[in-house]
Parts: C-alpha cells; structure tokens; sequence
C-alpha cells in the first residue's frame, strides 16, 4: 500500500519505520529540515519538506497516487485540514491523531466521520481508559486486552498470603472456580517461564493472567487483591489529559488531589474540576508532599509532558510513600531503565498511538500484539484455512515449548485450551510466546508476523 | 467627567417621564376628583409638571451634545445617579402641586420611595387621595422596578443609549447579570416584555378575584415591581381575602426572580432554571422563613389558629424577603426573635436581575463560599480554590467587588442609625428605617413599623433616609462616585 505520513515527530517517524519495513511504501512531510534530513538518511522513504496544509506541497509528496493518509503532526488543527485536503484528493482511508477531547470519546459534538476523517486517535483518551482499567483490577500493574475486550490479560505481583501461592499450576486446574483464568507467564528473578503443568507458584512471582472478563471477579480474591481499593491519587501536572482523567476519576475516587507547577495551569484545572484539590507546587516539593500526605496515596500518577520530571517525581512520590506509581514518558528510550527503578507502571502515549494505528491497518491475521517484558510477547492470531494448525487438536499439534495457547475464541465464546480441543477456521487464538518461539509460532499459523511494540 | 453629554442623557430621561405622565392624567380626568383647599386639581398638578419637564427635557437633549458612543463607565454611573435624582424630582411635583405632600420633601421622599421600590410612605391617610395620585404612586414603582433607563433602552434605542454602562449601573446585582441577546436594546426589550407580561397576568388573575380594577391595577403595578404601595391604609390586609393574598404572594415571589430566568423559563429551558442556585437559595429561604415565622407566631399567639398564623407568615415573609413591604399583620407586634429575623431577611432580598432590593442572594451565596475557601485553605494552604457559582468560577475582581459592596450597604445602614438616633428617634425605628429604606424595603419597626409611617421622622432624617433608598437602588457605588473627586478631574 502507498501511504503519506504527514509529521515525522517520534509518532510518524516510528509508523514510517514499521510500516517501510512490512513493505508498504511510504512518503512523509514535515516542515523540519532537520527531521527530514534525519529520516531520508535512516529510513527508506520519501521525505518531503514543506507545510501539508498547502496542496502543491501535498501533490509534491505524490498524494495523486496514495492509498492512505496518517496525519499525526503535533497540531489538530493540521491533521484536520490534511484529512480535508486528503479527502479532495479522493484518498479514502484517512487517519488523524486528535488530542482534543471534543472530537473523541463521549465529550465530541461532530463524529470525526463528519470531519472527513475515517478515524481518528485520542492518545490523551487510550491513557484515561489504561488508567481507568487498571484501578477497576486493584493490584494489577499492566493491563492489556484482547477479542474487543472480553478478553483481559492482567500482570499481577504474586503476594505472601494469596490463596495461589505454593500450589502448581495442575492443582489451579482443578479448581471449579478458575475455570476461566489461565495462567499463561511466570516472571521470576527477571526471566519469564511459560509454566508447565508441575511448575509451583512461589511468592514474588510475576504472573500474567488471561482471564475472560466476566470472571475478573473470581481471580481478584485468589490473589488476595481485594483489600487495597484505591482511595487517594496524586496526579502530578495539570494538562488535558490529567484534567479530563481527573474529572472521571472525582466520580469513583475518594480523594484526588492534582500537584501543577504553573499558577495559571494551575487556575484552568480549578475551573474545570469540581472536587479535586489543585496544589500549586513543583513535582519535587518535598513540602508539599508532606502537605498532602503522600504517605497516604495509594496511587501517584507522573503525567506531565515533561519525562525527567515525570521519572523524578515519581521517584521522591514513592520514597514519600505512595503506594504505587505510575509514569508517563514520551521517549522511548526511557523504557527499559523504569522497571528498574521501581516506576510500578509506565505508559508512552507516543508508542500508544503508532499501536492504535497499526491495530487499525492489519485486517487478518495478527490482531494484536502485546510486550510482556524484552523477550516475550502475546499475539492475537486468526486461525487461516490453508495454515498447518487448523482442523487440529492441540494435542496433535507440535506447538513449541516455550510457546502457550493463552486461550482460544471461537464466536465470541472463550474457551479453554485443553488437549482436546480441535482449532478450527476462523477462530482466534491468543498466544503467549518467547522470542525464540515466535517463528516457529508464525510457521504453524501460516503467516508473516508483524510485530510492533507497545 | 463629560458633564454635558450626561445631561443629554438625563434631558431625554425627562422627556420619557413627560410621555408617561399622560397616564396619570387620564385616570385623574376619568375620576375627576376636587381639588384641596388651597391648591390645584390633580389634573392640573400632572398637566403642569408634564409640560415642565417635557420643555426642561427638550432643552437639555436639543442644546447640549450627545456623547454616548464616548461613554467611559464613571459617565455610565453618572448619567443613572443623575436621571434618577432628576426624575425622582420631577415626580414629587404632582405630590406637591395636588397637596396630597404639602411639604416638598415629604413629597420628594414618596416620589423617590416609589422610584425605587421601597414603599416607605410618609402618606398617614392613603384611602381618601385623589386615584390620580394613587396611580402615580403604584406607576412610579412600576417604572423604578425594571428601571427607567433600562426603559429608554427598549422604547429609543435609535438614541443610543444602549450602552453596557448604563445597563450595568443600572440593573440590580451588576457583576452577576448575564447579556441574553447580542444587542443591549434586544435584551431591555425582552425585560420589559417578560415584566409587562407579568403584569398583565397579575391584573387578570385580581379582577378575576372581584377586587376593583382600579386596586387591581395598581397593585399590580407595584407588586410584581417589588415596591409595595398600596391605595389602601391596610395594605393587602384591606381585601382580607385569601385569594388576593396568594395572587399577591405568587407574583411578589416571581418579581423576586431574576427576569433572565423568566424568559429561559418562556423559552422552555426549564432546567437551567430549576439548577439555578440562586434561585435555590431564594426559595430555601423562603421556605425556612415561612416555616419559622409559623412556629413562632403560632407559639406565641394562642388567638391564632396554625392556619391563621400560616397565613400571616407566609405573606409577611415572602413581602419582606421579596422586598416589597406589603402587609396584611403588624409584624412589629410579633415576638421579638421574629421582629429581629424581618431585618436580617431584608438585607437579603431576592435574585440578582429582578426587581427586588437589598443585596440580593448571589451575593450571601458568594460571600458563604468566600467563607468556606477560607476555611479550606486553613486544611490545605496551597491548594488553589476557586469560589464557584453553578460550576463557574466567579473572577477575582468580582469577589471583590461583592465583598467591598457588603460593607458599604452594612457600613451605611450603621452610619444611618447613628444619625437618625442623633436626631431623637428611638432605637428600634432608627435601626429599621435606616435598613428598611437602604434595602428598599419599605416598612420597618417601631414608628415607621407596618401600620406606622415615615411622617414623623424629622425634616434632615428624611433627607439622609431620600439619599439611602436611591443609594440601595443603584448599589451605592453609582452616588459614591459622584463624590469622589478622582472621577470629576480632567
């Protein structure tokens, strides 16, 4: 397929690079000479260097010949008016990131279809809804979904006195109740283990659950999660996202208090908020966690645009007390030192918004991919006709070790992967799988594998 | 201070006045009454001061030179201050010349109580005046109670006095009102309408209730104004019926509400007006009032059935809080937490926006809130509040503005009570008549209590009390200005 980028920042830069590499041919515009020049020299696009919202500058990039347009520069205003444009130039897909709320989500006045955008992505509205998600699961640090949402994978830190601890992996089997949940990783000491039938569960474990939504409740007890229902949050920096998460969240939180380092910023989030306590003061202001009792949070959230900051206020938050923290860091270089360091959850809006993207490009196939840690991932794939497993029983199959069936769709139902079962035609299958496994993975399923990182 | 084109302003407020003196002049004609002894007919006394102020008005618009498009808000401030003085003046002639006042501020003190909707009288027999003059009195509150510049918007806005200065000094609770159309002339009109509409209803639904047509029609003039004249001695307590009293009770509340809710109401926006907090409020209090002066009037008068003394309070009440001062029971015979609870819901008054007196509860809302941010930055000293009203937060300047207001309105009535208790009267009236008048509430306690009148308060005590009730309609600051010096220098 042809596709023009419209922006290079880190969000078309990093779509360029995927989308080049699974073959697509791509040109990309942006009015930095410097990103342009940084782009043709790494990647294998065409770059153009103009403002988008001129046509001339449009046609130079050869939209005449596109099949899609992704605008995702850092003004709405632009990605609008490129998708007009675009829409003249009789492209057909149109994509736009939108950060505004009023466009998206339950706040918008036109659907973006009557803006001439076929779809349009809200990284601000992907954040509240993560967020959301992970207080509705008390103690799960990393949230994923999968089949349109019915199908949920929670990362849960595996406590002292929980139910589970110290049984094996066939004993949870037999539990009526668990009928549902599938334990599909282990991480422990760093290093993740698909778990076999005798593996135990021990303290401190890292276990990543598959479990059908209706039964989240079931699974929440066994791990002893019930008790720490989130009551106070401090959000750290007032701007639209933390504004519009904080209006949701006045309405199933106690106590939620947001920290801004700007008076003015400060004074717009009061405006707009009805019980949340503004603070004025910086993300660093030891005084001022003593003020609000940052021994009492349950949650800090980092949100500001600002990464350093997020990172070190998250830091001094959780040596302050708070119970949990959350961190949003725009560059993705930031990521594999947060574990490390003790930051509980980390989000990258940027990275947020090329999955939301790409999610939407792929028909068939991988649905979904999703990072666990460096060398595992879990896939969504559609089961092909003409592929190796389908019309199989899983036992028949000759599935990798270091691979598992997290869990099988077939319309809408979810069903538990034993050995019985027969893979058929069109079902999806959620697969966890260690990097060394994944070609042979993508073997049995017939297909290339289009990975991208979340 | 552009002194001339002020005067351009008021000599056109002069000739708005001439054109509705016609309306006296006919009820007079029509009832024909004798003339005192001693001095001129009614019809006479209204043709004379018909043609004065219509050539003194005539002069001052034709010679001297508009200015309203350069208006600055002092010149806004003053040109309301000035016309209300002027017209206020100019209506005390018909008083004077009939010989219903023989003393010119006796009759100065009734034409600016009617202005401005207070209702104080200093009148001893009201039944046996001519109806022209009993007209005149009731219109003159009609006209105060929407006000007269607000009138000129919507009858001449090809003048151009449509101007946001004029509109702000002028309506009641300023910084709060809200423009419902682009055009300040739109909005006077759709006022004056949404008022005039009232009216009509009211005066429908009293003849309808057998009262005269006359007494209907003047008290419908100066019930839905808020101000609270009568034709009779008794008040409402004249009729002694029911249905009158819930007629009047109904659209006194209604007049305590602010007109811009009136007309969403119209408009079938319904629920913006029921989350109004304002309105809220004023209702609340209404209530609670009501239910308080029940209990006490029940407890302490055995000769009162629960119904007679619910009667009673719900009028009196809903009279005071509105700020009209009609009566149908001497509340100053009440008990005396009642009597002291009358005065305290008199600095209160109705919505911002109606015709009501007083300080209005937008600003006892904001001022509550104002309190509790306090307290909260107590708990959290930096935490950001904002003092909010529905959802909205009220800017900085405002706060400050209805804060500096509420000194004043308590700083003078103070002040007022001081200088009339210099003068011999006695404690009880000097407290109340100072409130009463700068609230424009009308009846007070002791002397100038319900059934009293303001008569024998003496000669400089009417003058200070004349001064409080245009004070209370303009909100003070509007006469403030024109003593300070800062805002006469070039």
């Amino acid at each position: 397929m042809r596709i023009l980028i419209v922006g290079a920042g880190i969000v078309g830069t990093n779509l360029a690079q995927e989308l080049s590499q699974e073959g697509h041919d791509i040109a990309i515009i942006d009015e930095d000479p410097e990103k342009i020049r940084r782009i043709s020299d790494t990647l294998d696009v065409m770059s153009v260097r103009g403002n988008a919202c001129l046509p001339s500058v449009l046609m130079k990039a050869g939209i005449r010949n596109m099949e899609m347009v992704i605008a995702v520069t850092n003004k709405d205003e632009i990605n609008m008016m490129v998708c007009f444009l675009a829409s003249k130039f009789n492209i057909q897909k149109r994509f736009a990131r939108l950060r505004s709320m009023e466009f998206t989500g339950s706040g918008q006045v036109f659907p973006p279809e009557e803006l001439f955008i076929d779809h349009a992505i809200n990284p601000g509205e992907i954040i509240i809804d993560t967020v959301i998600k992970l207080l509705e699961t008390p103690g799960a640090v990393n949230v994923a979904e999968f089949a349109q949402g019915r199908v949920l994978l929670r990362e849960f830190d595996l406590p002292e006195n929980a139910p589970l601890t110290g049984k094996s992996i066939k004993e949870l089997a037999s539990i009526s109740d668990l009928d549902l949940i599938l334990i599909v990783a282990i991480v422990r000491g760093g290093k993740l283990i698909i778990p076999k039938p005798e593996d135990i569960l021990q303290t401190g474990d890292r276990i990543y659950t598959m479990v059908y939504k209706e039964f989240l409740p079931f699974l929440l007890p066994m791990l002893n999660k019930t008790v720490d229902a989130v009551e106070k949050i401090v959000i750290f920096s007032a701007n639209r996202v933390s504004i519009n998460l904080a209006k949701k969240l006045e309405e199933i939180v106690k106590d939620v208090c947001i920290i801004e380092p700007s008076r003015d910023a400060a004074h717009k989030a009061v405006d707009t908020l009805r019980k949340t306590l503004v603070h004025h003061g910086t993300g660093t202001d030891l005084d001022l966690f003593n003020d609000i009792n940052m021994k009492d949070a349950d949650f800090f959230m980092a949100l500001s645009d600002d990464d350093e900051n997020n990172i070190l206020a998250a830091l001094l938050a959780k040596k302050y007390g708070a119970k949990r923290a959350l961190v949003i860091t725009n560059d993705p270089e930031y990521l594999p030192i947060l574990d490390s360091i003790g930051m509980d959850i980390t989000i990258n809006p940027r990275l947020i918004t090329v999955s939301a993207i790409l999610k939407h490009l792929r028909k068939g196939g991988v649905i979904s991919v999703f990072k666990l840690i460096e060398n595992a991932e879990v896939m969504e794939l559609v089961v092909d006709a003409n592929s190796t497993i389908a019309g199989n029983k899983i036992s028949k199959l000759k599935f990798p070790k270091d691979a598992i069936i997290g869990a099988v769709l077939r319309q809408d139902e979810m069903m538990v992967p034993d050995d019985e079962l027969t893979i058929l035609e069109g079902d999806s299958v959620i697969v966890v799988a260690l990097s060394s496994a994944i070609d042979k993975i993508e073997k049995l399923f017939g297909r290339k594998r289009h990975f991208f990182r979340f | 201070m552009n002194i001339l084109a002020i005067f351009n302003v008021v000599g056109v407020l002069l000739l708005l006045l001439s054109g509705l003196l016609v309306l006296p002049i006919g009820i007079s004609f029509y009832y024909d009454y004798q003339s005192l002894p001693g001095f001129m007919t009614e019809t006479q006394a209204f043709t004379l001061t018909l043609v004065v102020s219509f050539l003194i008005g005539l002069t001052l618009w034709k010679i001297l030179p508009s200015g309203v498009e350069k208006l600055r808000d002092r010149e806004g401030f003053a040109i309301v201050a000035l016309s209300w003085i002027a017209v206020a003046l100019a209506g005390a002639f018909p008083y004077y010349l009939s010989g219903a006042c023989p003393d010119f501020i006796d009759a100065f003190f009734e034409s600016m109580s009617g202005f401005t909707t207070t209702g104080a009288t200093i009148l001893t027999d009201i039944d046996s005046l001519p109806r022209g003059v009993l007209f005149w009195r009731s219109l003159t509150q009609w006209l105060g109670g929407m006000g007269i510049i607000l009138l000129s918007m919507a009858i001449f806005p090809a003048l151009g006095i449509g101007s946001a200065h004029l509109f702000k000094a002028e309506v009641p609770g300023g910084v709060t009102v809200e423009r419902m159309q682009p055009r300040l002339a739109e909005t006077a009109k759709i006022l004056w309408k949404t008022y005039v509409v009232l009216t009509v209803f009211e005066l429908i639904l009293l003849t309808l209730g057998e009262v005269e047509f006359f007494d209907a029609l003047c008290h419908s003039l100066s019930t839905v104004a808020t101000g609270g004249f009568s034709t009779h001695n008794a008040s409402i307590g004249y009729f002694n019926s029911g249905y009158v009293e819930s007629i009047s009770i109904l659209f006194m509340f209604l007049g305590g509400i602010s007109f811009a809710l009136h007309y969403q109401l119209i408009n079938g926006n319904f629920a913006t007006v029921f989350k109004n907090p304002e309105l809220r409020f004023y209702s609340t209090m209404i209530v609670i009032g009501i239910a308080l002066a029940t209990w006490g009037l029940a407890s302490s008068r055995p000769d009162l059935t629960l119904d007679e003394s619910f009667r009673k309070a719900a009028f009196n009440i809903v009279s005071i809080n509105t700020t009209s001062g009609f009566v149908t029971d001497d509340f100053n015979a009440w008990p005396n937490f009642l009597r002291i609870f009358m005065l305290v819901i008199m600095m209160v008054g109705g919505c911002s926006g109606s015709t009501s007196g007083s300080l209005k509860a937008i600003r006892f809302i904001i001022l509550f809130k104002i309190i509790r941010r306090e307290l909260k930055k107590l708990v959290h000293p930096r935490a950001i509040f904002h003092v909010k009203v529905a959802g909205k937060s009220v800017k900085p300047d405002d706060l400050t503005n209805v804060v500096a207001l509420t000194c004043f309105f308590m700083g003078f009535a103070t002040l007022g009570c001081i200088l009339l208790s210099l003068m011999g009267v006695d404690l009880p009236t000097a407290i109340s008549a100072s409130i009463a008048c700068l609230f424009n509430i009308g009846p007070g306690l002791g002397q100038v209590g319900a059934m009293g009148t303001y008569a024998d308060i003496p000669f400089m005590g009417k003058g200070i009390l004349i001064t409080f009730m245009l004070m209370g309609r303009l909100e003070i600051f509007g006469i403030m200005l024109l003593f300070l010096p800062m805002a006469w220098r070039k």
